[in-house]
């Protein structure tokens, strides 16, 4: 009895194979860095906004609602109309003061107005900011129970997270403010970190 | 992933589509808007704030008539009076129309009348005592209509609510069978064939078109507090028991009137622009001042008709088959607009709801002469009219109405003026400038040589001068017209004059005159150099400059006019118009020095005053005596775009694909006809309305979608992107007459 063994021989990969292989491969990497590039800018893609009569220049997430309709509330505000639940929203407005008005009293009173009409409203803590290099500011952080006004719908409340950033310019007080959903909070401060980095007044 | 985005969208196009066609039987205005009406009834407690406790003091129905929370409603169930002694006002709204009211705000009074009964509310906090931004909120309102074009039998729709805000909102049908006709405006009652609950009064009446052109009006009666109209509910004295010590809530009776829309355009007018109006006087020089005297009403006669100047035409003490208007007129005294007066009216001794009129509040100022009476066929029969003043009957006149025209001798047209040569009055026929003469003249039918005339004239209500004569048919004869007069050679005072003429004892004619200001030919200059001005101080802007065009913005103007030789006591009306609409007006007993300049009358904004063109007019009695015109920033009213009440309403809900379950705080966006959603930049100013799911995944939009024509085709385009879903958006949705309306849509959204 003869046995014969048979033998699967790999045949030899030729130098194009082997090149081809290589290229596979690092297009496959450029790909992924790409699409994480592209994601990333996606999701920090800011658009700017200009208002020269204000003197701001602010730049803001794309895709956030922008509005400059708020009257003598803010001089505009933008908010993530695609998040869903509560809408984290970045606000700037300004406030006639004098030159002895101070940068507390205004949080004071702001606080005050706030409890008029925000339930279970709440200030966290007010302190010194120094995120605006050498701009003098302060920031006062805060909660409240936010609920819907339209009474024929059945919206539960949100815990909402603020923080005003107070700055004294020119006989006005500037506030930054950031509104967040209290359990997205900390995700949002990063948006908004950047927000006041871009902000100029 | 792309292909299954396109699909997707694809679908709800298609869906959308089909939706919005889906078509329903023609309807009328009221039907497509009978759910936001009844949504827009709000029930009213008064409430008094005990120890953060509420006590109910008195109930009534409302309708709110502005997206930020105006309501139209009573004046007696919300202002502090003696049957409702409530110091706050809480406000329930259906949240769910199959059940009672949820109380949700609370308001305040921003406009009253008290003697028109009118209120208008404004929603300033929720119920916990926060306050609220009017203008965050998006109520559903409705809208005023024009009271004057109703006419008999057109078939009108009242709602508002029953008991005591334990019942859902209630809607009744109705026919108009009767207009009463009173000092203060034609049809200012409109009757109605069936009587609805007493707790609508301050609700709605609604025409056709679903617009509000009455509201159902009775006030409770002091004197009447019997188990039916005043029920006990609470124990607000804390004795741990409900009983007759406790504060009742009045309900009133049934009600078959309802107060003409029309009164309550001008208070709606001023709430809605945040204007002002402070005359130039004392407090202590108000209308109505406190008195221990009882109001009473006296002199009952029955005229076929009334004149502009409100008098009557011809005292009748019968009318003859075919009769087709009848007014009763009666003096009145020490009035006050809590004084409540009605009106029961019997026909052979049986009711007679159609002519009666329920315990409503006076309108009329403290004195003077009333009338009520309606144009329309009076059937044949014995009129038993008896008035009824704070719930007591005080007076009673009676008129046959039947058989052929009576032979009798009458007079009319009373009209009074400064005689010509031939002895014809000149002038404007009610007020007379001050001089040395005073002349009536009237016709005069059927008379005879037995009949012996009695001429009495009367200056701020007492006799002055009387004279009488038999009737000399040589000189008069039996038909025509005739003068007399009234002179005195250190000239006539200035103020309230009344003629009354008696045929054989007989009050046959009577009238009322004014005598005031100085003669220019047969006319008063009683009010001169009217004009607008400005200035920071009301000394400093007497003696401004006159200005004709304000700059936008500003906070304030004033008018200022002139006056001379005006009685203290003389009734006069200031009445203000912006583009041609009364926001003010107000009658009142002129209360300075006879004679004097610079009456100042102050017109604020809150903030600023609104760009229009505004009017000032100044009466006495009916005669305009003078105006002033001037314009602020473009002269006219901007447009409000968010005042409009017809429209498609569009709701739906946004649920998850996955689980079939709604999805909360989605964001339902809807663009503007301009912009398509390639061109949509995530600006608000490209938003028609936004909409936010609820836990169950509904949303509603706030504003009215505007309904295609075949003329005008408006594509509004559909935005909704939440994060974790596939995104969906539309472009063309088009909502036309056959649309449903509301129209609910069902969205899926499928998850990344």
């Amino acid at each position: 009895m003869t046995i014969i063994e048979q033998r699967f021989i790999q045949p030899g990969v030729t130098t194009r194979q082997r090149w081809s292989n290589y290229f596979a491969v690092l297009l496959g990497v450029i790909a992924v860095v790409t699409l994480l590039n592209l994601r990333a800018s996606i999701v920090t893609a800011t658009v700017v906004y200009r208002n020269d009569a204000e003197g701001i220049v602010a730049t803001y997430p794309q895709n956030w609602l922008i509005d400059e309709n708020g009257g003598v509330d803010y001089i505009f505000r933008v908010r993530n109309m695609q998040e869903v639940g509560f809408k984290t929203t970045f606000r700037v407005s300004a406030i006639p003061t004098s030159t002895d008005t101070a940068r507390r009293t205004v949080l004071d009173a702001l606080a005050m107005e706030r409890a008029q009409t925000f339930s279970n409203y709440r200030i966290l803590s007010v302190e010194p900011y120094t995120g605006l290099g050498e701009t003098e500011a302060s920031i006062a952080s805060y909660q409240y129970i936010a609920t819907d006004q339209n009474p024929f719908q059945q919206s539960l409340p949100a815990v909402v997270q603020g923080v005003d950033v107070l700055v004294l310019s020119r006989e006005q007080a500037i506030v930054i403010t950031m509104l967040s959903d209290a359990a997205s909070f900390e995700e949002n401060s990063v948006l908004f970190e950047r927000f006041l980095t871009d902000l100029e007044f | 992933m792309l292909f299954r985005s396109l699909k997707l969208m694809s679908m709800i196009a298609v869906s959308l589509f089909f939706v919005a066609l889906a078509t329903a039987q023609p309807t009328t205005p009221l039907e497509t808007q009978i759910e936001r009406i009844q949504r827009a009834t709000i029930f009213v407690y008064q409430v008094q704030d005990v120890q953060d406790s509420f006590h109910i003091t008195c109930v009534s129905s409302g309708t709110i008539v502005s997206r930020d929370g105006l309501i139209l409603t009573n004046a007696h169930g919300t202002s502090q009076s003696e049957t409702c002694p409530g110091d706050a006002i809480v406000i329930a709204i259906s949240t769910d129309l199959q059940n009672p009211p949820v109380p949700l705000y609370r308001a305040r009074i921003r406009q009253t009348d008290p003697g028109l009964d009118l209120a208008l509310l404004q929603i300033v906090q929720n119920i916990d005592g926060r306050q609220i931004n009017p203008d965050e909120l998006a109520l559903p309102f409705v809208e005023l209509g024009n009271s004057a074009q109703v006419s008999l039998d057109d078939t009108l729709t009242v709602v508002g609510y029953n008991g005591l805000g334990d019942q859902p909102v209630q809607t009744v049908r109705a026919t108009v069978v009767n207009f009463t006709t009173e000092p203060t405006g034609e049809r200012t009652w409109q009757k109605l064939n069936v009587a609805v609950p007493g707790v609508m009064t301050g609700g709605g009446a609604y025409n056709r078109d679903g617009q509000l052109i009455g509201i159902p009006t009775i006030a409770p009666v002091a004197n009447e507090t019997s188990d039916i109209d005043c029920i006990v509910v609470q124990d607000t004295n804390g004795d741990r028991l409900v009983n007759s010590e406790d504060i009742c809530v009045p309900l009133g009776r049934s009600i078959n009137a309802l107060r003409a829309s029309q009164f309550a355009l001008p208070l709606f007018r001023a709430a809605a622009l945040n204007l002002e109006t402070n005359l130039d006087f004392d407090a202590d020089q108000t209308e109505f001042v406190a008195s221990d005297e009882e109001p009473e009403v006296s002199r009952l006669f029955f005229s076929s008709s009334v004149n502009d100047a409100g008098m009557p035409t011809s005292i009748v003490t019968s009318l003859p088959t075919g009769a087709t208007s009848l007014y009763l007129f009666f003096d009145y005294d020490h009035m006050t607009p809590v004084t409540t007066y009605e009106l029961r009216v019997t026909t052979g001794n049986i009711p007679n709801p159609t002519y009666s009129l329920p315990p409503v509040r006076w309108s009329g100022g403290t004195s003077g002469m009333w009338y009520t009476g309606s144009d329309q066929n009076w059937e044949n029969g014995v009129y038993d009219f008896t008035l009824f003043i704070d719930g007591i009957a005080q007076a009673t006149a009676s008129i046959v109405i039947g058989g052929a025209p009576a032979d009798e001798a009458t007079l009319s047209d009373l009209v009074f003026g400064l005689s010509d040569l031939e002895g014809t009055p000149l002038g404007n026929g009610f007020v007379l400038p001050v001089g040395n003469t005073a002349s009536a003249r009237f016709i005069h039918r059927n008379m005879t040589s037995e009949i012996e005339m009695v001429e009495r004239w009367l200056y701020e209500g007492a006799e002055f001068y009387r004279a009488s004569d038999p009737w000399s048919m040589d000189v008069f004869g039996a038909d025509g017209a005739r003068t007399l007069s009234i002179r005195d050679v250190s000239n006539l005072s200035p103020g309230r004059y009344r003629l009354e003429i008696y045929l054989n004892g007989r009050l046959a004619a009577t009238s009322d005159f004014s005598i005031a200001g100085a003669a220019q030919g047969a006319f008063p200059q009683v009010f001169t150099d009217a004009h607008y001005t400005d200035g920071p101080t009301d000394a400093s802007a007497a003696e401004a400059v006159t200005i004709s065009s304000f700059s936008a913005g500003v906070d304030s103007l004033y008018a200022v006019f002139d006056w001379q030789q005006i009685q203290r006591g003389t009734s006069w009306t200031v009445r203000w118009l912006v583009d041609g609409t009364v926001f003010y007006e107000e009658t009142l007993r002129w209360r300075q020095e006879n004679s004097g300049e610079n009456f100042l009358l102050a017109l604020e904004g809150n903030p600023t005053v609104p760009d229009g063109t505004y009017r000032l007019e100044v009466y006495v009695g009916q005669v305009q005596l003078a105006s002033a015109e001037a314009t602020v920033g473009i002269g006219q009213l901007s447009i409000d775009r968010f005042s409009g009440t017809e429209g498609l309403q569009l709701r739906g809900t946004i649920i998850d694909t996955d689980t079939g379950r709604g999805i909360p705080g989605v964001t339902f966006v809807l663009l503007t006809e301009e912009f398509s959603v390639a061109d949509f930049v995530w600006d608000s100013e490209q938003i028609f309305a936004l909409a936010t799911t609820d836990r169950n995944g509904f949303f509603e939009v706030d504003r009215l979608l505007e309904i295609s024509t075949e003329a005008r085709s408006i594509p509004y385009s559909v935005v909704i992107q939440a994060e974790g879903y596939l995104p969906i958006t539309q472009d063309g949705f088009v909502v036309d007459a056959e649309t449903e309306n509301p129209l609910e849509l069902t969205i899926y959204l499928t998850r990344e």
